[in-house]
């Protein structure tokens, strides 16, 4: 009986498991062929008429590189504005009595829920107004708030479960508040860090709408914009794109490898105390 | 060395009142222990004096100067937190050296005096070590450490002993009374451990609700107790209360230590004894006298057990009267 629950469990899993992975093994196989075809007449990843001609091409005729760059640019901006005022309100909002703390965080919680889409047409009116349409910093802001609220939430938990006891420790062996925050919190804060920088990064990363709409110079394109330039009315060229999809995929799937322990343990923060 | 002076403290906490117009003057090189039941306030006093909570009114003076509106770095003061607040990503080296590093001294020093009080405590071998890979104890002395190795004249002890075993929490308090003799610092220590306070302080302040019922030396506190509450919390097992009209009031209470009261055949009162609770040196006796309980140390067991009438002799001069109405002391 135990034997065929273990066999029954082993095939659903694989089942699963294909269902997950068909995607990316189809998505490398049409990156590797040169025929532009959408369609595989079987599913080899590397077959004889194989080559790399799309991911060459790819960074020789396209503004590829340019796009990876935007993108890494805005993403990594993204992140550190982000997660410098996320950590700087979450610790104000967990250490210090604020009058109408709590009603200020349902609030901002609430900003969650309204979807994106939504405030599109009022995020481009903002931004025109002040100049900043078709600029990375109108691009910059928008990212970092529409996410800070989320980060503020995560972070702020992290620090509720760290003893006050901790910074008076500091604060008596002679530093300051904010050398305190520096020296002991922020150290110690690493696994909230990694999952809140990771959120902000991943957000910005393969973010469109909100792009698309900011940004009109194909200069300033980050890559999911550029990607999408590829679906041209005529013709798509699914190989470019199938090789573009791989390539973005890299600094997340590294980002996730580098910060995976600190990820396991940031993911059940707040669970156990101490 | 440092003396303390706080004068007229009152803290309140929204709508509750923590700490009541305590004034206190603490002498230089002096041990002394803050006592009282949970919630007493004594932690609140003791965060007040290093600056991790201000005073809603009153002013707290070190070696004279008021230090009301210093921060907690600037009142030249270390402590040893209940939870010992170790910082978990750094060595004990490094939790040892993080207040000296802060002062900017050079490393050749911090790491001469962090070997000098890692040898004081005997924690050598622990100085590469994370807090997460320390016992109970362990972490106790690096806590400890960290308060010495700065050198203060003043230290303040949060109940550090609460979270160990009652062997090495004795062995700690025995190594706690060294290190205040070789250091000579001021110490002012927070228990709600009466057993921690006598054997520890100089002098003992007991608190209750916020006020500061009595200071005195342990053996006056215990001799002398200025009110019922003073004479009930300290002493163990704990003082017997019989009522009664004494001096002429009405209402008025005695108590007796149980070790004032003894079993003999030309005792005054009669008694039956209830319970006998065997402590190794000696024996608790539970007995009733006129329906009231009392509690007296016997050397021996009562023969014949439970139920048994006996006659208890009262040494009438270490009785301690009290008015019932306001529990004072009656003279």
């Amino acid at each position: 009986m135990k034997k065929l629950k273990l066999i029954v469990s082993l095939i659903i899993l694989t089942f699963f498991s294909l269902f997950a992975l068909f995607p990316i093994g189809y998505i490398f196989a049409v990156s590797f062929k040169n025929n532009n075809s959408f369609q595989l007449s079987s599913f080899q990843i590397w077959t004889d008429s194989s080559s790399f001609d799309n991911y060459i091409k790819l960074f020789t005729e396209t503004q590829f590189p340019t796009w990876l760059i935007n993108s890494l640019v805005v993403s990594t901006s993204v992140t550190l504005f982000g997660i410098t005022l996320a950590a700087f309100a979450a610790y104000a909002l967990s250490r210090f009595p604020l009058r109408g703390g709590p009603t200020f965080l349902l609030v901002l919680l609430s900003t969650q829920m309204l979807p994106a889409t939504m405030l599109l047409l009022p995020f481009y009116l903002l931004l025109s107004k002040f100049g900043l349409a078709n600029h990375y910093l109108g691009l910059l802001i928008i990212y970092s708030s529409t996410a800070l609220p989320f980060c503020i939430w995560q972070l702020k938990a992290w620090f509720d479960s760290i003893p006050k006891s901790l910074e008076e420790a500091a604060q008596v062996d002679g530093s300051t508040r904010l050398q305190a925050f520096f020296k002991v919190i922020l150290p110690i804060s690493g696994p909230a860090l990694a999952v809140t920088s990771l959120f902000q990064f991943m957000t910005a990363w393969s973010e469109y709408a909100i792009a698309a709409i900011i940004l009109q110079d194909s200069e300033l394109f980050t890559l999911p914009v550029g990607l999408k330039s590829f679906q041209a009315s005529l013709a798509t060229e699914w190989g470019l794109y199938a090789a573009a999809a791989v390539l973005v995929s890299i600094p997340a799937v590294l980002l996730f490898t580098l910060l995976s322990k600190a990820l396991i343990s940031g993911l059940t923060m707040g669970s156990v105390k101490g | 060395m440092a003396s303390v002076q706080c004068s007229h403290i009152n803290k309140d906490f929204g709508q509750h009142h923590i700490l009541k117009d305590i004034s206190l003057d603490i002498k230089s090189g002096e041990f002394l222990v803050l006592v009282g039941p949970s919630g007493c306030g004594k932690s609140t006093l003791l965060r007040t004096i290093a600056g991790l909570e201000s005073p809603t009114q009153g002013d707290v003076l070190i070696d004279g100067k008021s230090v009301v509106h210093l921060q907690p770095r600037q009142r030249g003061l270390s402590m040893v937190f209940q939870n010992y607040a170790l910082y978990p990503h750094l060595s004990v080296h490094q939790n040892l050296g993080f207040g000296l590093n802060l002062q900017g001294l050079p490393q050749v020093e911090i790491n001469s005096r962090v070997k000098e009080v890692a040898e004081l405590l005997q924690i050598q071998h622990l100085l590469d070590r994370r807090p997460k890979d320390l016992s109970g104890g362990q972490r106790q002395r690096v806590a400890v450490g960290r308060a010495l190795v700065r050198k203060t004249d003043l230290i303040l002890f949060d109940e550090p002993l609460s979270n160990l075993d009652a062997a090495l929490r004795s062995q700690m308090r025995f190594e706690i009374k060294k290190l205040h003799q070789i250091t000579g610092s001021t110490i002012i220590y927070v228990t709600h451990d009466q057993v921690e306070a006598t054997t520890l302080g100089d002098r003992i302040a007991v608190l209750n609700q916020g006020v500061l019922e009595q200071i005195a030396t342990p053996c006056q506190i215990y001799s002398y107790p200025n009110n019922r509450f003073v004479a009930s919390f300290i002493g163990t097992p704990e003082i017997n209360f019989l009522p009664g009209k004494f001096f002429g009031r009405p209402e008025a209470e005695v108590g007796i230590r149980p070790e004032a009261i003894c079993a003999k055949e030309d005792g005054q009162l009669e008694a039956v004894v209830e319970m006998q609770e065997y402590l190794g040196s000696h024996y608790l006796i539970h007995a009733r006298i006129n329906g009231f309980a009392l509690r007296f140390i016997s050397e021996h067991c009562i023969p014949e057990g439970n139920n048994r009438q006996i006659k208890l002799k009262v040494d009438m001069a270490k009785l301690h009267f009290f008015d019932k109405a306001t529990g004072a002391r009656i003279s």
